[in-house]
């Protein structure tokens, strides 16, 4: 988003500056988009409660849970407390955000950054046994391509459930325990960002491989395995960096659905019940973490890529 | 690829006119209940079985489908009318909006688009306007990148610096260069997209976040017959084969080499 990332002193201090925007936006953006959606979480959460929601139910509600006071001093009093630990409560079951959250985080970070870093690697692979003329890894990228266009994720995993669950017995389908909740869903999406990831990097690695210096690393007496890893094989990995962004964006939405799937205890899971419920504390820690997610993304891509690609250094 | 003419558009056209045909589909048969036919197996009469209220699952696919490519068109189009109102936006602006307004795209790409449609669903519930609507935020900042990218090189070639000394009229420069020259690849990448917006329409409904689970919707309805994997399998198949025949058909539409990307010919 702001260029490579480089060691020079001003480099260091323009990206300071600009992170500091970003986070305000960030921080911003979270804390005003859930008092955005229509309905208040008084009413909705004592509805969910089986309180009839009367003005003066709403009331103690709103005043109890500090909803009262201006929007300013919320949003001062929120950013103030963020920086001590304290994410606030939820308004739901009264729940510390901050624990939920240190709860639910690693099955979410396993599913959304373990999928990715294993898809990745699988694409690495792939595509450079792809560039070097293996037919059936070229085939195997193609298919799974293919599929992740075409194949929902809910069917892939309903269909993953039904073998491993309901045919083989292997696993108990819609709970259990890790394997069930956390390593099923990590594989699926893996296998989803695995395929198009994979053509990238053939392609890429192909074009390097028209190029004179390969011809030269060949004639040395490299055989075309060692010089596509070690001669081409940096043109894809840096078309891998810099697609990765994009899927880092993709997977957000990905894991909410492998999560609601397989009854995952996750962010996302709870994400998704917090925006029927209002439920505005924990709609600005998940909203928070996702932008920060992405930040971090963009800026190891772009950390890794000054480091891979020579062209990028000052 | 001419050869392969009107016949690719078959699969689609088929698909259209099922659920067109299928708008006339009484209420009673998609959303009727039969208490004595629950959770019956595929037969002639329910070609893809009941659930667990007895509702015919195959009437109700076909009901979904209407939505599903509804959801699809609506995308497109408003991707499509957003995308190419920003590009010429940006082409109107002098140089120093121009650099805000590719970070705008930028950052509406890089937002995940389930999210926001999610918080789109959750504050107007979840329809297939809606959805249509915010997944084409982010359809839009990328038909504004393709047209400003490509409508660039165009502007600068000499056939355009030709027309222009000649004092061709800016209408005259989009009908006769930027439109020809810009159609056919964004049009391309947008029927790449098709897939995209179904598979997006699918979670959306599967997560049911705002949504009216009165609908047929595909992704709903794998949601609710996920239960009966045990008892009643079949009942999943239906709606996600619905799914997977529909993104097939766009794929097969838009791009000619559809068939061929399934692995029979390398690169």
């Amino acid at each position: 988003m702001f260029g490579p990332i480089c060691g020079r002193r001003d480099d260091l201090l323009r990206h300071a500056a600009l992170s500091a925007v970003l986070l305000t936006a960030l921080a911003l953006v979270s804390f005003a988009l859930p008092r955005a959606l229509p309905g208040h979480p008084a009413e909705t959460i004592l509805f969910r409660l089986g309180v009839v929601p009367t003005p003066e139910a709403v009331r103690a509600f709103t005043e109890q849970a500090g909803l009262d006071r201006p929007l300013i001093a919320q949003f001062v009093a929120w950013i103030g407390r963020l920086a001590a630990g304290d994410w606030g409560q939820s308004l739901r079951g009264g729940e510390q955000v901050a624990a939920g959250l240190l709860e639910r985080l690693p099955a979410s970070l396993a599913i959304g950054a373990g999928g990715l870093a294993l898809g990745a690697a699988m694409a690495l692979a792939l595509g450079f046994a792809a560039a070097a003329g293996n037919r059936p890894a070229e085939s195997v990228s193609r298919g799974l391509a293919f599929f992740a266009q075409a194949v929902p994720a809910f069917v892939a995993g309903l269909a993953a459930i039904h073998v491993f669950g309901v045919e083989l017995r292997w696993i108990r389908p819609f709970g259990g325990g890790p394997l069930e909740r956390v390593l099923l869903p990590t594989a699926l999406v893996a296998l989803y960002s695995a395929g198009a990831l994979a053509r990238l990097v053939a392609l890429e690695t192909r074009r390097a491989m028209a190029m004179p210096f390969f011809v030269a690393a060949r004639a040395k007496g490299l055989s075309l395995g060692a010089a596509v890893r070690g001669h081409a094989g940096p043109f894809g990995a840096i078309a891998l960096l810099a697609a990765l962004r994009v899927e880092a964006a993709w997977v957000v939405g990905g894991t909410a659905v492998v999560e609601v799937l397989f009854a995952t205890p996750g962010i996302s899971a709870w994400m998704v019940d917090a925006i029927g419920d209002r439920d505005w504390p924990v709609l600005q820690a998940y909203l928070l973490l996702v932008g920060l997610w992405l930040i971090a993304v963009e800026a190891l891509s772009s950390m890794a890529l000054t480091r891979l690609d020579p062209r990028r250094r000052p | 690829m001419p050869s392969a003419g009107y016949r690719r558009y078959l699969p689609l056209a088929l698909v259209c006119a099922l659920a067109v045909a299928g708008m006339w589909v009484s209420d009673a048969t998609v959303h009727g209940i039969d208490l004595d036919r629950r959770l019956a197996g595929p037969s002639l009469a329910s070609p893809l079985g009941t659930d667990a209220v007895g509702r015919d699952v195959f009437a109700r696919v076909v009901a979904g489908g209407g939505r599903a490519l509804a959801v699809v068109a609506l995308t497109l189009a408003a991707s499509l009318a957003g995308g190419v109102a920003l590009a010429t936006l940006w082409f109107a602006s002098p140089e120093a909006l121009r650099s805000p307004l590719v970070r705008l795209c930028d950052l509406a790409i890089g937002v995940p688009t389930l999210l926001v449609a999610l918080v789109v669903a959750g504050a107007v519930g979840l329809s297939p306007l809606s959805a249509a609507l915010a997944l084409a935020v982010g359809g839009s900042a990328s038909v504004a990148h393709l047209a400003i990218g490509l409508g660039r090189s165009v502007l600068r070639s000499p056939a355009v610096r030709a027309a222009r000394a000649m004092g061709g009229t800016p209408v005259h420069l989009v009908r006769r260069h930027l439109g020809p020259a810009l159609a056919p690849p964004i049009l391309l990448a947008q029927g790449y997209e098709a897939g995209r917006v179904l598979l997006a329409w699918s979670a959306l409904t599967f997560l049911g976040v705002g949504a009216d689970t009165s609908q047929p919707d595909w992704g709903a309805m794998v949601f609710e017959y996920r239960v009966h994997l045990f008892d009643a399998p079949w009942l999943v198949l239906g709606p996600s084969a619905a799914i997977l025949v529909l993104a097939f058909v766009c794929a097969q539409v838009t791009d000619p080499r559809a068939t061929v990307s399934m692995g029979d010919k390398p690169l």
